[in-house]
């Protein structure tokens, strides 16, 4: 990272550390593009929860269940012990690997801890190992517990650590492969708990790619493929079963959000005044936002936006489904003016049919419920 | 001997002077965390700093009091007579017991799953961080003062060492090298182990293995394909044959790496064979990486 953006994203972040986003923070990039205040605190390094609390006033909430952390915890643990014994049996009774290419690599087990000099240690070998798959090396590994990739985003580099990459000794390269303990219940899994997981295997996909790159293959896309493995669990049990997911569409928002940072961090400069920063709660409160109703599964920023958008009478408050149909009149309260026939005439075409549209709904609501 | 009891005396007053910097250096974090609470202090993420720095001192100073009554309880002991834990052995007699045994690398973790199941013995995993860094130590200062020393395992790739798993310098260097397949194998020559001591003990006090060892193997077991089957009881001889089959098939190319890498590490100094070289880490992130 060279020092001028460095003093660009501290100057941004008016004296917070920065805090690193991890696989969740920069999936979310993709969730909602159109968000400009999760755009900005994702490039700065300021999390939502920091955004919400410390800086906004929220009183701190904890999103997850302290039973599925655990769980997922212990699922994990289970998996990857003993050098992911259990991991590679279920590889092996799937048919992907075969009883040879039993070659297992943790990169934990090189330099474990959170020092630098430990985290350091574990992107070098990943990079090594990569490096030895892309040439064909035969003791490259055919699975690879935790590496340690590193994604750039408006030229600082974020590490990030998928639970595991696997490769068949025939395969192109690696594959990205998440460990969850969602139970699996095939068509009936919560489909919400997919999606985050798919999400976040894409974000290592976009990881492969970028190492890729830095490597000097030409089109990292053709050898890191957009599929990957969801490892979840057997309904009532901590046996594992394979999941594996074709995640072109994560890939390509994820890319696109990634490859329009660069632009953001610019334009985020342009908005905010000389002097101005994030930390500043009356310039956080006063970016550009996109509050959707999906915000809550990712953005602890959701009810600020949401309060914002109530107050501004945006009609996404009714959901998705209203918001697309009352998109011409604006606002609520001019919704409702074209439906009572108040205030402006419709201005457009379009508010005509709208208020035409309203008016008929409403006559069929009044004759529903015998009002004549 | 009674130079045991001497060296455990001023191992004690060592440990309480570290315990009372522990205490003032908590006073000292509680008086600044006592700051940013009451609003004296309003940097931006300081009372997290505080709070992530009090949990760290806490859990030291619960290490450094266990440590203390240990240290107590060896100096208490008639003169002459060393002050033995749990089974009559200490940790490092333990671990290198078990490593003999076992004969593969271990992770503490693992050594202390070991030593629970075969004997019911108990001991915080935690321990092998300290007892590594001074059986480094020692060996340094006086490397035949004893006969084997626990040593991490090293890399073959880059002969440097692998902090959490454990072997014994007694081994021949080709035993303490870690290859991409020796994971499998060593997984697989642990359950083995396990199988014997299952065996020895069935015959000697079969309720007692059923109730330390059978879960454990049938677990360890599930992770071998073909092992096991659902909804059936584990069946030993078919384990064990599940086992052999799949080691021989990996097993002589494991071993054939990891001697053409013993080769290599019986190049470099002494110390460096046991304990491996020092690691070396590129200065610009992405080295490595360009073209």
């Amino acid at each position: 990272m060279t020092s001028a953006i460095e003093r660009r994203l501290d100057a941004l972040r008016g004296g917070l550390p920065a805090e690193e986003p991890g696989s969740r923070g920069i999936e979310r990039l993709a969730r909602n593009p159109s968000c400009f205040t999760l755009k900005a605190l994702t490039i700065t390094g300021i999390k939502p929860s920091t955004a919400a609390s410390r800086i906004l006033g929220e009183p701190e909430r904890s999103t997850q269940s302290p039973f599925a952390l655990v769980l997922g915890n212990q699922f994990e643990r289970r998996i990857l012990e003993n050098h992911a014994a259990m991991l590679y049996t279920l590889y092996r009774e799937q048919g992907v690997l075969a009883p040879t290419e039993s070659r297992i690599v943790s990169i934990e087990e090189f330099a474990p801890g959170k020092s630098w000099l430990a985290r350091r240690r574990r992107e070098a070998e990943t990079r090594r190992i990569l490096e030895a798959r892309l040439r064909g090396r035969r003791d490259a590994p055919n699975i690879l517990i935790k590496p340690r990739l590193t994604i750039d985003i408006v030229g600082v580099p974020h590490a990030i650590e998928p639970d595991f990459l696997v490769a068949a000794n025939s395969d192109l390269f690696y594959r990205v492969g998440e460990i969850k303990s969602y139970a699996d219940r095939e068509g009936k899994t919560k489909f919400s708990d997919t999606r985050s997981a798919c999400r976040q295997a894409a974000v290592g996909i976009v990881g492969l790619r970028q190492e890729l790159r830095r490597a000097g293959v030409r089109d990292p896309a053709a050898r890191v493929l957009p599929s990957a493995d969801l490892v979840l669990r057997g309904p009532g049990s901590l046996n594992p079963r394979l999941n594996p997911m074709t995640i072109e569409g994560e890939v390509d928002s994820l890319e696109r959000a990634i490859a329009e940072t660069a632009d953001d961090l610019d334009e985020l400069e342009t908005i905010l005044s000389d002097g101005a920063a994030l930390s500043d709660p009356t310039v956080l409160s006063t970016l550009p936002h996109n509050y959707r109703s999906s915000c809550k599964e990712h953005c602890d920023m959701w009810r600020i936006c949401r309060s914002r958008s109530l107050a501004a009478g945006e009609p996404i408050i009714l959901g998705e489904p209203a918001a697309e149909q009352l998109a011409s009149a604006g606002t609520l309260s001019r919704a409702l003016d074209l439906l009572n026939g108040q205030g402006a005439p419709p201005r457009t075409p379009a508010e005509a049919i709208l208020a035409q549209m309203l008016r008929n709904a409403d006559a069929e609501l009044r004759r529903a419920v015998g009002d004549g | 001997m009674e130079e045991y009891g001497a060296v455990m005396a001023t191992r004690t007053e060592t440990l309480m002077r570290q315990l009372a910097a522990n205490v003032e250096r908590q006073q000292r974090t509680l008086t600044q965390l006592g700051l940013v609470l009451s609003g004296g202090d309003s940097r931006a993420g300081e009372r997290e700093r505080l709070n992530t720095q009090l949990q760290r001192l806490v859990s030291e100073y619960g290490r450094l009091n266990d440590e203390i009554k240990l240290a107590r309880l060896e100096t208490r002991e008639i003169a002459g007579k060393r002050r033995l834990r749990h089974s009559g052995r200490t940790l490092r007699e333990q671990t290198l017991d078990i490593l003999d045994e076992v004969g593969v690398p271990m992770s503490p973790s693992a050594i202390v799953e070991f030593a629970s199941a075969t004997s019911g013995v108990t001991f915080a995993a935690s321990r092998f961080a300290s007892l590594r860094r001074d059986e480094e130590r020692a060996s340094r200062r006086d490397a035949v003062a004893k006969p084997a020393w626990i040593a991490p395992a090293l890399s073959s790739n880059s002969l440097t060492s692998i902090p959490r798993l454990l072997t014994s310098t007694a081994w021949p260097a080709e035993r303490r090298l870690i290859c991409p397949r020796t994971p499998r194998v060593n997984h697989l020559r642990s359950l083995l182990a396990y199988l014997r001591r299952y065996e020895l003990l069935l015959a000697s006090d079969p309720p007692r293995a059923r109730i330390l060892l059978e879960g454990l193997i049938w677990r360890h077991a599930r992770a071998v394909p073909g092992a096991t089957k659902f909804g059936e009881a584990p069946e030993l001889h078919h384990i064990r044959n599940t086992i052999d089959g799949e080691l021989s098939l990996i097993e002589p190319e494991d071993e054939a790496e990891r001697k053409a890498a013993a080769e290599r590490l019986l190049d470099l100094a002494p110390a460096f064979q046991w304990w491996g070289r020092p690691t070396l880490v590129p200065g610009d992130a992405f080295s490595g990486m360009r073209a």
